[in-house]
């Protein structure tokens, strides 16, 4: 009920200030996400419970109710995000996962020539499974009845993921932050939402800076760690502690970076008119990972819907989307015409992988 | 004008070509729904409409036939429209239930605790009767492979030590039923400590240093024990369970790899050291039955578990203890001995007699390698 009456308020709030009056030139739009965990809770353990007693075929409805959740809660100007996709596709993607995972799995422990077999069918799929994906998250994420749109090919990223593998491995992992930053690039600026395309501005230079403070860091904790094992050794204690502080300086390291690169590639990216800002801090991350991680562990996870909903609501609360220009460059074909080119698509090549 | 009295959702109307949004009203009217208040307004057959499913209280959104779309909040008159996805409806019917949220939870849990307590054993069973001997022991050669490069030395032992040991491997192995094809490997790893280990396909490493801190004898109660291991293919079904642990965790923590750090594996770990003490059990009452039946007392088995436990607790390095990867060890002494109770051994032939009963304190002998030649 009161749910109802705050979107129904969030509404005629937007419907005023809605971007019909193409004068404006600069302005924050709001971005709210209205979700909680208690709602989800109840979404997540309906999801899980069918996911286990159908052995995993309900997993594929389970992640359109899921995103479902996310995106109809996330309000742009009052007006939610809108996911479109079917299950069917998903469930296909997940089953060809399952596959290539239990050949994986068998070849790492059973057969060297089955692991190197299926090393190179990943490596030549991978480019064509990561712009299906793109084009199918792409296609069924919708707002005000318009919908995304990914143009990448298998050629494109299979030439920017080869690009990237040979800069990482030339430069002994050195160059990795510039191999980010072209795959991303091509990822982004092959996206559309209404006929305009994304724009993303990182070089590997930007990126470099978080990588390399983390490389460091993490070598450095490494060496004290080393130090403190060489004397726990020596002295007959325990090496619990040692292992405990390796833990705690890869998941320093590990948020460090996601926070740091998450603020670098919303800061630099741009649809149009449009700009985005994430003041991401590197100790929230590591608080909300650490908390989140205990309080899973502890709840045997129970707790991970709540945890899902504190990460999600942190990210929405510190990203800022800023119109600087007129609106009216967002055109759309109409709905049903990409419906249709949507369903053609889906007949064969129409997949999902991600998670 | 109608003679009945329309229902009115109010909505923001999005036609498809811009982001503009039109504030209308949508009328419901029998068969018929009306959109009104747009620049041009539009009538259509109910029937024509789609909705989005139902998503706790959030707004939904009304395709049109025409390409538009209208967003509303959520009320009871979108019910009587048609919806977007038939499976969909009931998964939310579900969720808006507190009932059915206690319901999953428990059932969630029953149907883990099953899984991980009866169903992942048998299909572990299952698929290892199923995987040749062959194959399994090349993957145990890859694992020794692994061993000698990263862990182990080749062994330092002198030959009349080494023979001793084999000797008594031979009369164990000998009590295993099929004839098993088992393998000793000595070697000698100060980093792994006194440690044994039975890898698929029947490879077995004994640690220098376990021969060392126990006696001959008591290392040969400790190898009845892998080869325990051995006879119920302990390694492999080891593996098949901890992937089905594996794949269960991934299936309940997908959601949490994007908020957390991998912490949440916790439970996984446990879970995982859970069957290794079942198992440890098991290899244990075969190896005293072998034991018994070649002629040894299981009580050897106690007193070597006693040394490699006072030996811990004085503070030697070694992350991997044979005392400390197979835990508890006050049960497991306790069993041996119960084992050797009224049990006259034939065994061992030809050497001093060893002290079976013996106390843990003495293996803070700073020398334990007295009791043979």
């Amino acid at each position: 009920m009161s749910g109802a009456e705050r979107a129904g308020s969030a509404e005629q709030e937007s419907s005023s200030g809605a971007p019909r009056a193409p004068e404006v030139e600069q302005r924050s739009l709001s971005l709210v996400f209205k979700g909680n965990a208690r709602d989800y809770f109840r979404l997540w353990i309906v999801n899980l419970c069918l996911t286990l007693f159908t052995l995993g075929i309900f997993s594929a409805w389970a992640k359109v109710r899921r995103k479902r959740y996310f995106y109809s809660h996330t309000e742009l100007e009052g007006i939610p995000f809108e996911y479109l996709a079917d299950p069917i596709p998903i469930l296909k993607g997940r089953l060809i996962g399952v596959v290539l995972l239990a050949l994986w799995y068998a070849g790492t422990h059973f057969s060297g020539p089955l692991l190197l077999g299926v090393v190179v069918v990943g490596a030549v799929l991978a480019p064509w499974v990561m712009v299906r994906s793109a084009a199918f998250n792409a296609r069924y994420s919708a707002y005000r009845n318009l919908t995304f749109h990914f143009a990448g090919t298998y050629r494109g990223a299979a030439y920017r993921l080869l690009e990237a593998a040979l800069i990482s491995f030339v430069t002994c992992g050195f160059g990795y932050p510039w191999a980010l930053a072209n795959v991303r690039r091509y990822f982004v600026a092959r996206t559309s939402f209404g006929g305009v395309w994304a724009t993303y501005t990182a070089r590997g230079g930007h990126l470099a800076r978080p990588f390399y403070t983390m490389v460091g860091g993490a070598m450095l904790g490494g060496a004290v760690v080393g130090a403190m094992q060489f004397g726990s050794a020596r002295l007959g204690r325990s090496v619990t502690p040692t292992l405990l502080a390796l833990y705690v300086l890869y998941g320093v390291g590990y948020a460090y970076f996601q926070a740091r690169l998450g603020r670098l590639n919303w800061g630099h990216s741009s649809l149009g008119p449009i700009d985005f800002a994430a003041d991401f801090r590197a100790r929230d991350f590591i608080w909300l990972y650490f908390s989140n991680a205990v309080a899973i562990a502890c709840s045997f996870g129970l707790l991970v819907p709540w945890a899902s909903i504190r990460m999600y609501r942190y990210r929405i609360a510190r990203l800022s989307v800023e119109q600087v220009g007129s609106l009216s460059d967002f055109v759309g074909e109409s709905r049903s015409a990409v419906r249709a080119t949507g369903a053609e698509v889906a007949d064969l090549f129409d997949f999902d992988l991600s998670l | 004008m109608t003679h009945s009295n329309p229902t009115r959702v109010s909505a923001e109307l999005f036609d498809g070509q811009s982001l503009l949004a039109q504030p209308v009203c949508l009328e419901l009217d029998g068969e018929a729904a009306r959109v009104v208040g747009a620049e041009a307004p539009a009538a259509f057959a109910l029937s024509s409409l789609r909705v989005s499913p139902r998503v706790f209280n959030a707004q939904r959104f009304v395709a049109l036939p025409n390409g538009w779309e209208l967003v509303c909040a959520e009320q009871p008159a979108l019910a009587r429209l048609p919806q977007a996805s038939s499976s969909e409806g009931p998964v939310a019917w579900l969720e808006q239930r507190i009932s059915v949220a206690v319901f999953a939870v428990l059932a969630t849990i029953a149907g883990v605790v099953a899984f991980y307590f009866v169903g992942l054993p048998r299909l572990a069973d299952a698929v290892a009767t199923r995987i040749p001997p062959e194959r399994e022991r090349t993957f145990g050669e890859g694992t020794l492979r692994t061993f000698d490069t990263n862990l182990t030395r080749p062994t330092s032992l002198d030959t009349e030590t080494l023979r001793q040991v084999r000797a008594g491997f031979d009369d164990i192995r000998k009590q295993l039923t099929p004839a098993s094809s088992a393998r000793l490997e000595v070697r000698d790893s100060p980093g792994i400590g006194p440690n044994a280990f039975a890898l698929p396909g029947g490879v077995i490493i004994i640690t220098d240093q376990l021969i060392l801190t126990c006696s001959v004898d008591e290392s040969i109660a400790i190898l009845a024990h892998e080869l325990g291991h051995v006879r119920y293919r302990h390694a492999l079904r080891h593996l098949i369970q901890e992937s089905g642990v594996a794949a269960l965790g991934t299936l309940v923590g997908a959601d949490a790899s994007s908020a957390s750090l991998s912490a949440s594996m916790l439970p996984i770990v446990i879970a995982q050291a859970q069957y290794s003490q079942g198992f440890e059990a098991e290899a244990d009452a075969a190896g005293f039955a072998m034991l018994r039946r070649a002629g040894w007392s299981p009580a050897l088995f106690a007193s070597c578990l006693g040394k490699i436990a006072a030996r811990g607790k004085l503070g030697d390095p070694g992350i991997a203890s044979y005392a400390s990867s197979h835990p508890p060890e006050a049960d497991r002494i306790a069993r041996a001995e119960a084992a050797a109770r009224g049990f006259v051994p034939s065994r061992p032939p030809k050497r001093p007699a060893d002290r079976v009963e013996a106390e843990p304190e003495n293996a803070s002998a700073p020398v334990p390698t007295t009791d043979h030649e």
